[in-house]
């Protein structure tokens, strides 16, 4: 039998409509307020490494996009280490993407904080200042080059690097980017607007506003194609900047980034390949890998793969990628594979260390 | 068409404004047929006349059982009509299985027919075969019309995955108006959207994990597999039930009302009682058209049995074309005979089951459901033996993985049963209304209007929109 249940109260239609708009209101706030317990309300930070310092207040940034995690950022851009900055120490940078952006990954769990400890546990003082570029290219990294050596005269200087690093991305994604020649000359193609003054300022946005905006771009790209075709042709602008200049073999590109990174950091450079190592499978270097170790070798380049590395921890049940709320061997490094990238480069960092303290 | 999809959503609205201008009943009862035409041709055209041609068969089959005189023909037209029905299941089910499974046993290999399976032909062919049976058994009369046959049996919300929805409930509701109305169309809304929620925040969120973990079994820890399972028994209730939710509600806003399929099966404290939550019309289908068949309980203890086994033997079988549901569908006859079995011994049926004994039956019953399912999820025999290992812990070793989204589905689950449970004890709130037809089930939806409801239409909407998955599967039962 349907159930009986006492009538509704009566409500002017006025009232009800108000009690509805009220809920719907404190129902916005609350996603407000529970988003900001895990999304800071703070622009993505971007390093400007000339005017980076130890001193000042670091900036907090939360995020859940993989698992639920608070770092910090210095007013320069760096993502701290969470290990406190000693003087006299030999200093390390590492340099690169969203990799070492690592917002996904605690301030103590990061490459450089694990460099850190190594280093002070064998009695070598190193103090390690990481930058990231979200989406960034090598190109990046060599044009920031000369801001990374005076700023901070860096004894060692780690580039984690990944298959996006080395593949067409390197010459088609944002500038700065690099062009590369049929006969394997490289040069920085730079924006004439790049201005990466930092501030971290609060937005006038709410948190809500930017999750939502976020999803529908994610959403957005999953469109049909003749939807966002015709979006496109709405925004001219969309159309200038879709096209692609240059379009160089792409065998050449590892072999142009080792180049380019050699001629920015010299002897310092140690470069880390941050192979993909899922949960089965991937036994076997990938062709960029094998590219790029081999362009390393041409160039007395200093390369590691973390390919065996994670292999090995994978055999003690770790994985090196995925988060508590993504897919496990997938993604950016989590704080495993963040201590494995600076174990295995650590004799690396610690020959440049000796062959500095020897030079002075 | 899948229901979570945006031409799904257009679809609909479509289909609801035609029915909302069309003049006549008659024209509305035309224009859900054209609508079903479409949803199901929309995949594979072609498979549209593997839904018509039986269909006009077991038309006709039930016109000729209703009209002959003698049993002997009635029994023959009857067989004509399952001879059909099971021929069609077989050849584009089973030819593929049948064909690899005799090759193995000779020791040959074949290459695959590579038949594609028609989607919702398990379901159909269930459905126009109990029209036929409940004809030649007098429980209905023939349907005289060809076209609200054929409305019966491809009417879009259930045809691909059920609830499997029976003529005597069907065809009579085709004589309401079919006019979408304001009430029945608010709380068909709020029920499908409960089933979309399932879908996309539960079993899809879900899927990565148990995917993942039965993809390689053995490269994880005893504690993951077993977190595994305990997921894919959460992904397959919340899938399968949010597609029945999204059916029921979507036909509720049409104007039928289709028949629960699911009550709260994981608090069953038995495998017997657990059949009576789980597929409901499946259970039922199978009790009245095979287990009772077969002599169900009339025949001695020992047959009662076997019956159970061969009946849920087959019922795995129907699920898909595979060993391992053989093995599912067999492991749940055992459970039931074994069930039954102990049940007729206890000394008394009447004695309080304490609170102890109860928390220790529904603990075995999930145990057992939850073992059944690695055999429902696992490809093959031997995937479902290094799962059940890792399980037992006889396989230690592995990766770890904590899937911290499992750990906010299951109190969400066990707050949604704790509603359910109050209610059925006499609970009432002011802001959830329970609504109830005879056989659909009860559904809480909101109160027309306030603040709680405002604020609750807002929060599902941005739950929705910011935390379902990006990359949506398929419902599991579309493969069925």
């Amino acid at each position: 039998m349907p159930e009986q249940l006492p009538p509704d109260r009566s409500q002017s239609r006025w009232r009800c409509f108000a009690s509805v708009a009220m809920g719907a209101c404190a129902a916005l706030i609350g996603f407000e307020a529970f988003l900001r317990v895990f999304i800071s309300p703070v622009e993505v930070v971007l390093p400007v490494i000339a005017s980076d310092s130890v001193a000042g207040t670091p900036v907090e940034i939360r995020q859940l996009q993989e698992g639920v995690a608070t770092t910090h950022f210095s007013a320069g851009g760096a993502h701290l280490t969470g290990n406190a900055w000693i003087e006299p120490a030999h200093r390390v940078v590492i340099i690169g993407d969203s990799y070492v952006v690592a917002r996904e990954t605690a301030d103590e769990q990061t490459m450089g904080a694990w460099l850190e400890r190594i280093g002070r546990s064998a009695s070598i003082p190193v103090d390690v200042r990481q930058y990231g570029w979200r989406g960034a290219s090598p190109a990046r990294y060599v044009v920031e080059g000369p801001a990374v050596l005076k700023r901070w005269q860096p004894d060692a200087v780690v580039v984690p690097i990944s298959t996006i690093d080395l593949d067409q991305h390197v010459v088609t994604g944002a500038k700065p980017m690099l062009s590369v020649a049929h006969d394997g000359s490289w040069r920085v193609v730079s924006d004439p607007s790049d201005t990466t003054t930092w501030a971290p300022r609060r937005r006038a946005r709410s948190v809500l506003a930017e999750a939502i905006e976020s999803r529908w771009a994610q959403l957005w790209v999953r469109a049909p194609r003749a939807l966002r075709q015709l979006a496109a042709s709405w925004d001219a602008q969309a159309s200038v900047t879709s096209s692609s200049e240059i379009d160089p073999p792409l065998e050449l590109i590892p072999s142009a980034v080792v180049q380019s990174l050699k001629h920015a950091y010299g002897d310092r450079l140690v470069i880390a390949y941050l192979a993909v190592v899922r949960v089965i499978g991937d036994e076997h270097p990938d062709p960029l890998e094998v590219r790029l170790l081999d362009a390393c070798r041409a160039q007395s380049v200093t390369c590691v793969s973390l390919r065996e590395d994670m292999l090995a921890a994978r055999k003690r049940g770790i994985i090196a990628r995925g988060f508590q709320t993504t897919t496990l061997g997938s993604g950016h490094l989590n704080a495993e594979g963040h201590r494995l990238v600076a174990t295995a480069v650590w004799p690396y960092v610690r020959e440049r260390l000796a062959a500095a303290a020897a030079a002075r | 068409m899948s229901f979570v999809s945006w031409q799904f959503v257009a679809f609909f609205a479509i289909t609801l404004a035609g029915l909302r201008v069309m003049p006549t009943r008659e024209s509305r009862q035309l224009l859900l047929l054209v609508a079903n035409v479409i949803f199901y041709g929309s995949g594979t055209p072609w498979h549209l006349a593997v839904l018509g041609v039986p269909s006009i068969i077991d038309y006709a089959a039930a016109r000729r059982i209703e009209a002959a005189t003698d049993a002997r023909t009635r029994k023959q037209w009857l067989q004509f009509s399952i001879a059909c029905n099971l021929g069609l299941l077989a050849y584009f089910k089973y030819a593929d299985f049948f064909v690899d499974t005799v090759a193995h046993l000779v020791g040959t290999s074949t290459l695959p027919l590579l038949i594609a399976l028609p989607v919702g032909i398990s379901f159909f062919t269930f459905k126009t075969m109990s029209y036929t049976i409940d004809v030649y058994r007098g429980e209905i009369p023939a349907c005289r019309s060809l076209w609200r046959y054929a409305m019966f049996v491809s009417f879009f919300p259930e045809l691909v995955a059920g609830p499997i929805v029976r003529a005597s409930i069907f065809l009579p509701q085709m004589d309401r108006p079919l006019t979408p109305r304001w009430g029945r169309t608010v709380i068909g809304l709020q029920i499908a959207l409960i089933g979309v929620a399932k879908k996309l925040l539960i079993a899809d969120r879900l899927a990565s994990f148990s995917d993942s973990v039965f993809d390689a079994p053995a490269a994880f820890s005893q504690g993951t597999v077993i977190a595994a399972v305990i997921a894919y028994s959460l992904q397959i209730y919340c899938d399968f039930s949010g597609y029945s939710d999204i059916a029921i509600g979507v036909a509720r806003i049409i104007g039928f009302d289709l028949p629960e399929n699911f009550d709260m099966p994981y608090l069953a404290t038995s495998i017997t009682e657990f059949w009576r939550r789980w597929h409901m019309t499946l259970s039922r289908w199978l009790r009245d058209y095979l287990y009772i068949p077969l002599g169900g309980n009339r025949r001695g203890p020992w047959r009662t049995y076997l019956n159970l086994a061969i009946t849920m033997l087959l019922g795995g079988l129907w699920h898909g074309a595979n060993w391992t549901f053989v093995a599912w569908g067999l492991l749940h006859g055992l459970g039931l005979a074994v069930h039954k079995l102990v049940r007729s011994r206890a000394t008394s049926d009447a004695a309080p089951r304490s609170m102890l004994g109860t928390v220790l039956s529904w603990a075995a019953t999930y145990t057992f459901v939850c073992i059944g399912w690695v055999f429902f999820r696992s490809p093959d025999f031997a995937t479902a033996a290094t799962v059940l290992a890792k399980m037992a812990g006889l396989s230690p070793g592995g990766v770890t993985w904590l899937y911290a989204p499992l750990f906010m589905v299951v109190p969400a689950v066990v707050a949604a049963h704790a509603i359910g449970v109050l209610h059925q004890r006499g609970v009432r709130w002011r802001v959830l209304r329970a609504t109830q037809q005879p056989g659909t089930g009860t559904y809480f939806g909101l109160r027309y209007a306030g603040f709680a409801t405002g604020a609750l239409i807002v929060a599902a909407l941005l739950t929705l929109f910011l935390f379902t998955p990006l990359h949506h599967s398929p419902f599991i039962y579309f493969r069925f």
